[in-house]
């Protein structure tokens, strides 16, 4: 059965991704020195991961790899740890500027600059 | 601004230390930025040293102190609630680490053994219109350095107490004091108590030649922070304290490297503590 998801961070996905392309162990420098991951980042994803049984850490090489099951569990996960959809809620401009949308079924007189003037051209009666 | 890269023997240090003490987790830039303006090995090893040997103090910790010295309070000194006053150090209008010990101490003390609010006043100035019954006053406060400020306040006590016509006993509890500020307390001859003895950070702890080199390395890092007064080298009146209890402010005994905020490098130095406006 595959662990719960949690909530992935940026740290997660970076060493994620590094130990299952490495497909080996990895020095934990080689985090901080890539993606600048602070040390005290590299090890909460180091305990979150290891409880999950996802990887290993080796504290005295200071080297961590995936072990099989955490292989299996990346493909597994795929699209929960690196599609993970972030939300933009800071992107979209407050309710009170957003103008109410017009009925697809309802006439509208539209903007007459946003019409082509072939538009125009095609309906005047050919002489 | 992120802190300039260490090398990878360096990270390894970090890390380890970062492990062994949680409370680092989110002050590890802050290590990183001093060690990174560290010019020689031997001054980045002394850091190291002394980040590894930091008491840190939380909430936890607190509740302990608070529990051993309710105990010392009814237990060693027999102290009851009918005769004993428990008084924050601070001054009127002053907010300071004593209120906290103040409050949690008051956790620890039984409504069934007779104790209550009435047993506890949140300003030294207090002591001037306790009830006659209170014949014992404990002051209390969070933090002993030098020693200095508790003797000023059982001076200041005292002259008070000598215009009463009745006679009360002064007594000093803390959570943290500094070894060398006991001949000061005992030169007071009143009993005192406090849970966690500290040594002071470089002088107590290297001896001979090394000793030398941390204060060396110490002078030349200290070089660095910019516009800190001579009263603060080593922390105030070189007490070389060790000791944070979170998240109050941290005591201006420790060494300033740990909390001062400017320096030659940079304006503002991502200093482990910071020190508010209390």
């Amino acid at each position: 059965m595959s662990p719960e998801l949690t909530k992935w961070i940026v740290a997660d996905r970076e060493m994620l991704l590094t130990l299952f392309q490495a497909e080996g162990e990895v020095n934990v420098y080689s985090f901080y020195e890539k993606f600048n991951l602070r040390p005290a980042e590299i090890l909460t994803s180091i305990r979150k991961l290891e409880e999950l049984g996802v990887i290993t850490f080796n504290p005295q090489d200071m080297v961590t790899s995936l072990t099989k099951f955490g292989r299996f569990w990346v493909v597994e996960n795929r699209r929960e740890i690196f599609m993970q959809k972030v939300s933009l809620a800071w992107k979209a401009p407050p309710l009170s500027y957003v103008r109410p949308r017009h009925n697809v079924l309802e006439p509208y007189v539209p903007k007459r600059r946003y019409i082509s003037s072939e538009f125009f051209e095609a309906l005047a009666p050919k002489i | 601004m992120a802190a300039k890269k260490i090398d990878a023997k360096l990270f390894r240090a970090v890390f380890q230390l970062v492990s062994a003490r949680p409370w680092l987790e989110q002050r590890d830039e802050a290590v990183i930025e001093m060690l990174n303006d560290c010019e020689t090995d031997r001054q980045q090893a002394l850091v190291l040293n002394l980040l590894e040997r930091f008491k840190f103090s939380n909430s936890s910790d607190l509740g302990a102190s608070a529990k051993s010295i309710a105990e010392h309070i009814t237990v060693v000194w027999a102290l009851t609630p009918l005769t004993t006053a428990i008084v924050a150090i601070a001054d009127r209008n002053e907010s300071d680490g004593s209120h906290f010990l103040l409050k949690a101490l008051a956790q620890k003390f039984s409504r069934e053994d007779g104790w209550s609010d009435v047993n506890f006043f949140g300003h030294i100035t207090s002591v001037a219109d306790l009830d006659v019954n209170f014949t014992n006053i404990v002051l209390v406060d969070d933090f002993i350095g030098t020693g200095k400020k508790i003797t000023r306040k059982v001076k200041w006590a005292r002259e008070i107490l000598q215009a009463q016509p009745i006679v009360r006993r002064l007594y000093i509890c803390s959570m943290a004091g500094m070894n060398f500020s006991k001949p000061l307390l005992n030169g007071l001859n009143i009993e005192y108590f406090c849970t966690t003895w500290l040594s002071k950070g470089i002088a107590d702890f290297y001896t001979g030649e090394q000793l030398t080199a941390a204060i060396e390395d110490m002078t030349a890092l200290e070089k660095t922070l910019k516009e800190l007064g001579s009263d603060y080298r080593f922390g105030y009146k070189k007490s070389e304290a060790m000791y944070y209890h979170e998240p109050y402010n941290v005591s201006n005994n420790v060494f300033p490297l740990f909390w001062w905020g400017k320096s030659d490098q940079r304006r503002f130095r991502k200093a482990l503590f910071s020190r508010g406006a209390a």
